[in-house]
């Protein structure tokens, strides 16, 4: 293109008229991405054809009078205008344009679109974001950046799943994330654990299928939010498709630099923990009341009262040599702080790109070796892609491309410790008494066992080193691409891929835990998937007459997913340290099968453009879906294929009328409706009804049914979309706006209901209810500040909110637990999980009642609705700082509202250990309410019938750990509000002037810094346990705002380097 | 326009796809790894597992708190002080295994009903009964003839009255024994092995038949309407009842722990896990020791107790913690029911007292302690029956229908029967332990006829209402760990008396163990509390009520009674 409009302007400047009144401009067209001089930057007086162009170091030379004013253009940067007047030396920064007018778009199967004509918003995140960020996770680094999309991460062990979610949720236990797909053939983001990964007996946080993804090797990263932008992928794209174009997959000729390039890219950098920790008090240590015991709460003496304890038994007895009859009673502050490590992480990629006249290729090599801050936690991933594209006639362009990754993945174990087996490595790790000398006292002994002072749970340092998640993920990816020009106006195009991923897990159990009754277990789990895809389609684009133009593309798509699952759990460990299922005493195979489902699908799409500013597109889609079908001997009705349209309007006013005195560069106005259908979460045989053969007892087989049903008449459910939206460029670019609204609705949904278990079932799969979401996202550009000298300054901010409702379930069932261990909900005219649980009594006036005997709360019978998870609003901000080669980014992200459920904060106050109950000096505190009875949970009233205020105290003590508040209490006294404030991101990168590698082999070089999740408040928390409310159990689940007892969010900090020649 | 596009996906399936046709290509949903019918002997043998689990013990069954509710276990958490929350797991496992059991309790009705396996349909039919009547006697209304019928689209059961639940269940009863008389069944099939309960002995399940039959008529004699003295003396006179120790209608746990865990519930969960939840009742711990003041306890020492309960520590040994109550001179370490004071939420897993051989298959008490470290689950073998229906039991509600004056008879003699049978019991478990330790046997035993001739005594000599009061005490504590039917026991006679943590001198034992560890602190009235009335029945589960709308409204435990209920 550079290369096009150099040629174009050195023509033209051959007919430059030289007149008299004229003097000779010079200057140099720099870039303010990088400050180098730019070549082929096009000059030209305005309102003339009279002009001139940069040559190869940006330089400039050309005639104007004093009132001339010269136009410096170049595709996708941000035309400038400037009076000549009494200059002659005129220096110009050209800025990357936000949306580039003539820019083409990739949309749906590849279909590339003028950006002009696109009836939704698109949503573009190139490469350079995701590799600064040096965030392993393509999911993570996208946070808060794109309007109406939000991602959530279980945090912990590095590399642990990520769920994203766009525009809110269309299923109500089923699958919410939207389709990936990379190159053209979806990819499996499934999260699969050796147990439920939350709160079950057994968690681990195992990383998700997109994990396995390189960032290095990423082209762009393409988000289609709404039904309009993703309804020809079909079925499985009602909640959005998130396109990912590798390098290695690019399936055009083009859009390399032409000839040989290398990139390398070395990042370093480290995490740390140790400032997000709460604040503990130093004051007391473990006990009741103010008397010393061996207990896990931090109630007991204070410091300065007594000078030594008894040796706790355990340790006595476990290390007779090294510990007397007492042990100093002193506060150990650090306690917390020393068990954990500062997290290192490695980057390393290079990437080889060659371009030709008629071909590209591309070679990524990439490595990430990530070790966690918990000790023995780490993440690496080595992969390896490649590929290429040949224009192998003026018809035929064929590419091709692989890759391969391999994931090492090791974690600790969560989950929930109160059920006996349970052996989650942060039980305590983070509330320990205060003076347990945890990192000091020998915490394994002889026999390798776990050794605590007390008893009930496993020392953490011991936990991290025995009891293991393991994970490793091998994907392969295979793609190819053909596209033959029939006619000028007319291509055909295939695309076939093929994705497989293997993931295999082991949890271990050691010897010596609290879990598997200390007897040793190792469960193992092998999960395939592997996808098959191949898309057909016919292109044509042809202006039928002066005014009007049509694009139309028709194809045809069929997949098939394979899935295939095998787990072995053995128990009782036979030889210690050896971790293979032979050193058990019994294996069982738990789980052992095969799914296959089919989808086939025809769409067209047709786009009628009038001039340049209005274009309609109208679309369709008509899908098969195998899953649908009923089983071999099934009675019911099918509904096997159905369809959906959609049509989008975009008027692009700025064409349509001259506003070019007017400060609106740029507008557009979108306009869309769309339908899209989908089997929802039923997946393949969930209609079948079948027995679940279970393992044998008592040396006989068992048999049962299985714990869901399904409706034997089924359809597909659909989602119905109305957006509305607008795009705008005023002052040259200085203010950019993209804002749009949608209102979507899911009917008919297909989930596996959660029914009463009085019906005889777990579940029944049928299509219930419907769910709204209506939000608003705004992406807006602002340039305050943009100098001839190079400096700008740029801020992107980006809004997201939306509002879920349930708005109808099913008859009979007006809410059900989304997952039956939690207080998240699926409730009618509520949001999609919305908290229900227990709560306390309360009078007419909203008085808590009290049980005169103890002070304390009295717990109501019913479970009530008592805080909804889901985010008000989101607004990041990100200042992008530029000069020369200098650039500072900041990213501030605002989460307003959206209730968390804490585990670890009822534990931090319930066990006394952080400085929020210091201050407990002896006396009682009066729960303010009045009394009520324990028995029919009425206010208790006073001869003249008046409630009666409580006077019954309470000590601290008591009220965190008695049945109030904390750790004891109603589900209720667990919930917070999430409103937090962080500073997400900043980055400092710098180029190296291009002057100081003339000499060397180098063409390019940069340095930067990145520092993530610097600070954060959150002034709805109690203070001093320093919660941060994104920290969260759940990854890659509809339950959200759940935390129990999980891993809290370190800082990190990168280092990189980047070079090309 | 439907045919064109039909025609146009084939021509476009037959270019793409080959010869075959979408429909062939699409048509792959039927589910290769699970089968479409049941076999009647594996669904028997997993029903009879999983039924089993209901009432039971553990953690994760509701016998869990009702131990608590009948004064023989204590706990920290919150059934202490009669403290339950609707939400509570205990609560909706058992009710989620109660109906996840009826579904195949209903297949297997429904299929060896169309085969004519009328043996079959018989045992199922006995097992639904006990399950559903203990459900009844613990909940009240429940969901009923709506129940289990999601495939006629009943997402919402609709509770049935607990009086009609039950006159249903007699007659399905009187069906079960006639599906089990049948002389004009097929009967290609029959159970053997696969029944673990009788083996396949179809005069046994008769026997267990009739037996709960009597026990129902027992559990509602205070109903009019559905009491029904002439059958309950038919049933007696008939003979055809649980006739011996052999006949017991029971299920036993094993030892092993693969490929599922066999044990039973209870000992997987205090000898496993990794702290004592199911703590002794100092209240039952002195009624046994034979201290308790209440008239017509014992005044001796139940030889039963090393069979019972085990003490970790040995020789007067201290607690590892500060604990609530705990009695140096037998080891014995505890918590009282109520308890505020300060060793109430000590852990005590290396010393506290826990439950032994005879309620779960966990150690017999030889008096040595703890042989390694915390008792562990390689120190008992967790067999031990989950009871049904035992002989001893059908003896005790004998003696208490005579003495209600229902059936004739000597109530003197039939209580002795009934704790001579008891003990035999408990030599029967012992036996059967398959564990290491030498465990000797009770029956016959001078201190064993001692203690029943000293509680003969005692019943002959006393009123007639102290005498129901003997009868329930008796039973109360042969049946150690049947929480449920001691729960239906207790209201419906009100025996035995409770532990008051609002009364005086409660205990007799002067057993604290002060904070600083030393022993001797005297045991204070006032470190013991209750707020709440004793609960009459128990909360539905919330995960039922929240998700039917056609549940009733949360009920309060201490007002809502069950129809038989005193």
């Amino acid at each position: 293109m550079k290369k096009l409009t150099l040629v174009v302007c050195v023509f033209m400047l051959t007919f430059m008229i030289v007149n008299a009144q004229t003097k000779q401009i010079t200057g140099t067209v720099t870039s303010a991405d990088d400050g180098l001089g730019m070549p082929g930057v096009s000059v030209v007086v305005k309102g003339t054809t009279v002009g001139s162009s940069t040559d190869i170091d940006g330089k400039y030379i050309l005639e104007a009078t004093a009132s001339d004013i010269l136009v410096f253009s170049f595709v996708g940067m941000v035309t400038q205008e400037i009076p000549v007047g009494d200059q002659t030396v005129i220096d110009v920064v050209l800025h990357v344009e936000a949306i580039g007018m003539d820019e083409v778009v990739v949309t749906a199967f590849g279909i590339e679109r003028v950006a002009e004509s696109v009836g939704y918003s698109v949503a573009l995140v190139d490469e350079e974001e995701l590799i600064d960020n040096a965030e392993p996770d393509i999911l993570r680094s996208m946070t808060g950046k794109i309007p109406g999309v939000t991602i959530g991460s279980a945090t912990g062990a590095p590399g642990s799943a990520s769920k994203i979610s766009i525009r809110g949720a269309t299923s109500f236990t089923g699958d919410n994330q939207p389709l990936f797909v990379i190159d053209g053939v979806p990819y499996s983001n499934d999260n699969i654990a050796t147990t439920d990964s939350d709160a079950s007996i057994v968690g681990g946080q195992f990383a998700s299928g997109i994990s396995s993804v390189d960032p290095n090797d990423i082209k762009n990263i393409q988000v289609l939010k709404g039904g309009a932008a993703s309804a020809l992928y079909g079925s499985r794209a009602a909640n959005g498709v998130v396109l990912i174009t590798t390098k290695s997959g690019a399936s055009k000729v083009g859009g390399v630099k032409k000839g040989f390039g290398v990139n390398i890219t070395s990042s370093y950098g480290f995490e740390e923990i140790k400032s997000n920790l709460p604040d503990y008090q130093n004051k007391y240590g473990a006990g009741t009341n103010f008397e010393y015991a061996n207990f896990n709460g931090s109630w007991g003496a204070a410091f300065n009262t007594r000078d030594s304890i008894p040796t706790p038994d355990n340790l006595k007895d476990n290390f007779p040599d090294q510990f007397g009859d007492n042990i100093a009673y002193v506060a150990r502050p650090n306690n917390v702080k020393d068990l954990f490590d500062t997290g290192i992480i490695r980057e390393n990629s290079i990437n080889i790109t060659h371009g030709g006249e008629t071909s590209t290729f591309n070679l990524t090599m990439s490595e990430v070796d990530q070790k966690g801050y918990i000790p023995h936690s780490g993440f690496d991933r080595k992969s390896f892609a490649l590929g290429g594209t040949a224009q192998l006639s003026e018809q035929l362009t064929v590419g091709g491309n692989m890759s391969f990754s391999h994931v090492d993945q090791d974690g600790p174990l969560f989950g929930n410790n109160q059920i006996s087996g349970g052996a989650s490595s942060f039980a305590r790790a983070l509330w320990p008494a205060r003076h347990w000398n945890w990192t000091e006292w020998p915490y394994e002994n002889a026999n390798g066992e776990s050794v605590i002072p007390n008893g009930g749970y496993d020392h953490p340092l011991w936990s991290w080193k025995h009891n293991t998640n393991k994970q490793t993920i091998d994907r392969t990816v295979l793609g190819m691409n053909a596209s033959y020009e029939i006619l000028p106006w007319l291509t055909a195009g295939l695309n076939a891929g093929y994705n497989k991923s293997l993931q295999e897990q082991q949890t271990v159990i050691d010897i010596g835990s609290r879990g598997a009754e200390g007897l040793g277990e190792i469960r193992e789990n092998t999960y395939v998937t592997e996808r098959l895809e191949s898309t057909f389609t016919l292109s044509l684009n042809k202006d039928l007459n002066e005014d009007f133009n049509i694009q139309a593309t028709a194809g045809f798509n069929v997949s098939q997913n394979d899935v295939s699952v095998f787990r072995i759990t053995g128990t009782e460990i036979i030889n210690p340290g050896l971790y293979n299922l032979r050193n058990t005493k019994n294996q069982s195979v738990t789980d052992d099968y095969t799914e296959r489902d089919r989808i086939m699908g025809l769409f067209a799409q047709a786009t009628l453009g009038y001039q340049d500013f209005l274009f309609l597109t109208v679309n369709g889609r008509n899908d098969w879906n195998s899953a649908l079908y009923l089983p071999e001997g099934g009675v019911g009705k099918e509904t096997t294929n159905f369809f959906y349209p959609g049509a989008t309007l975009a008027y692009v006013f700025t064409n349509h009328f001259d506003l070019r005195d007017t400060p609106i560069d740029f507008g557009k106005l979108r306009l869309g409706w769309s339908k899209v259908g989908g089997v929802g979460a039923l997946g393949p045989y969930d209609n079948n009804a079948v027995f679940i053969t279970d393992p044998s007892v008592f040396g006989v087989n068992v048999i049962r049914n299985s714990f869901s049903l399904s409706n034997p008449v089924l359809s597909p459910e659909f989602t119905k979309e109305f957006e509305i939206g607008g795009e705008f460029r005023f002052l040259e670019g200085r203010i950019t706006l993209d804002a749009t609204y949608y209102d979507r609705t899911t009917t008919d949904i297909l989930v596996p209901l959660t029914v009463p278990r009085s019906t005889g079932f777990q579940t029944y799969f049928t299509n219930i209810g419907e769910m709204t979401n209506k939000g608003v996202e705004i992406g807006l550009g602002l340039t305050p500040v943009r100098m001839n000298n190079g400096f700008s300054w740029e801020i992107f901010s980006s809004f997201t909110t939306n509002k879920n409702k349930v708005t109808k379930i099913i008859e009979g069932i007006d809410q059900y637990a989304i997952n039956v261990n939690e207080v998240a909900f699926v409730k009618k005219g509520e949001p999609l999980g919305v908290f229900v649980g227990s709560s306390n009594y309360r009078d007419d006036n909203g008085n808590l009642l009290i049980d005169r005997s103890t002070g304390q709360l009295i717990r109501d019978n019913e479970e009530k609705v008592l805080g909804d998870p889901n985010i008000d609003f989101r607004l990041g901000i990100t200042n992008t700082f530029k000069y020369k080669g200098l650039s500072l980014r900041v990213f501030f992200d605002w989460r307003e509202g959206g209730d968390v459920f804490s585990n670890t904060i009822a534990s931090l106050l319930g066990r006394g250990v952080t400085r929020d109950t210091e201050d407990r000096e002896e006396g009682n505190y009066i729960i303010p309410g009045v009394y009520g009875d324990p028995n029919t949970g009425e206010p208790m009233l006073d001869g003249s019938g008046n409630p009666i205020p409580n006077t019954t105290g309470v000590n601290m003590n008591n009220l965190y750990f008695g049945e109030s508040f904390a750790i004891n209490s109603s589900d209720e006294m667990k919930i917070y509000d999430g409103t937090t404030y962080r500073l997400r991101e900043l980055s400092l990168n710098y180029s190296i002037p291009s002057k100081w590698l003339e000499n060397t082999f180098l063409t390019r070089a940069s340095v930067g810094f990145t520092g993530n999740n610097l600070w954060f408040f959150a002034p709805n928390i109690p203070k001093y346990t320093n919660f941060d409310p994104e920290v969260s159990s759940f990854g890659a689940s509809n339950v959200q705002g759940i935390e129990q007892s999980a891993a809290p969010n370190p800082r990190r900090y990168m280092f990189n380097v980047k070079f090309s020649f | 326009m439907k045919i064109n596009k039909n025609i146009i996906i084939k021509c476009i399936c037959g270019v793409l796809l080959g010869v075959t046709g979408c429909n062939d290509y699409l048509d792959i949903n039927t589910d290769p790894n699970n089968p479409t019918v049941a076999p009647l002997d594996q669904l028997t043998s997993k029903i009879q597992k999983d039924a089993a689990d209901t009432y039971n013990s553990g953690d994760f069954w509701m016998a869990n708190f009702l131990g608590v509710f009948t004064h023989q276990i204590v706990v920290r958490e919150e059934s202490d002080q009669y403290g339950l929350s609707t939400g509570s797991n205990f609560i909706s496992n058992s009710w989620s295994n109660l109906y996840l059991t009826n579904t195949n309790l209903n297949s297997l009705i429904s299929t060896a009903t169309d085969q004519g396996n009328m043996v079959y349909a018989g045992i199922a039919k006995i097992i639904k009964v006990d399950a559903f009547s203990k459900a009844v006697d613990i909940w009240g209304d429940i969901p009923y003839t709506e129940a289990n019928k999601l495939r006629e689209s009943i997402l919402a059961p609709n509770f049935d009255d607990q009086v009609e639940v039950y006159t249903s269940l007699f007659a399905l009863l009187d069906e079960a024994i006639a599906n089990l008389n049948d002389e004009t069944a097929e009967n290609s099939l029959t159970p053997g092995e696969d029944d673990l309960i009788y083996g396949g002995d179809v005069d046994l399940w008769i026997k267990a038949a009739n037996t709960l039959k009597l026990k129902m008529y027992n559990n509602v004699r205070l109903f009019p309407a559905l009491f029904d003295a002439t059958a309950v003396n038919s049933l007696i006179s008939g003979g055809n009842l649980i006739s011996s120790l052999d006949e017991d209608f029971e299920f036993k746990y094993s030892s092993a722990l693969a490929p599922e865990d066999e044990r039973h519930p209870l000992f997987a969960a205090e000898y496993g896990g990794g702290q004592i939840t199911q703590y002794i009742s100092p209240w039952f711990y002195e009624i046994m020791m034979g201290v308790n003041p209440t008239p017509y306890f014992t005044t001796v020492e139940d030889p039963r107790i090393p069979y019972y309960w085990f003490n970790q520590l040995t020789g007067g040994g201290l607690a590892q913690n500060p604990i609530d109550y705990h009695d140096p001179n037998t080891d014995f370490v505890s918590i009282r029911f109520g308890s505020i004071g300060d060793g109430r939420d000590s852990g005590q897993r290396g010393s506290g007292t826990m439950v032994g051989m005879y309620i779960c298959g966990g150690r017999y008490d030889d008096g040595m302690g703890s042989p390694d470290g915390d008792l562990g689950s390689s120190d008992g073998t967790g067999v031990a029956p989950f009871q049904y229906i035992n002989y001893y039991e059908r003896l005790f509600i004998e003696a208490e229908l005579i003495q209600a004056g229902v059936v004739t008879g000597d109530a003197s003699a039939k209580l002795r029967e009934a704790i001579v049978a008891a003990f035999a019991k408990v030599d029967d478990i012992a036996e059967n332990n398959q564990s290491s330790q030498t465990i000797p046997a009770l029956s016959g035993t001078t201190e064993v006829t001692g203690y029943i001739d000293d509680v003969i005594t005692l019943f002959d000599a006393a009123t007639a209402d102290q005498k129901m009061e003997i009868i329930m005490t008796q039973k109360w504590i042969a049946s150690f760990g049947k929480f449920a039917d001691q729960y239906n026991d207790i209201r419906r006679t009100g025996y035995p008396v409770l532990a008051n943590p609002n009364g005086t001198n409660e205990y007799q034992i002067d057993a604290g163990q002060n904070s600083d560890g030393a022993l001797g602190d005297p045991l204070l009235d006032s470190e013991t509390t209750l707020g709440r009335d004793y609960p009459l029945s128990i909360y539905w589960p919330a995960s039922e009520v929240n998700t039917n709308s056609n549940a009733p409204d949360q009920k309060q435990q201490a007002t809502y009674s069950i129809f038989w209920d005193n």
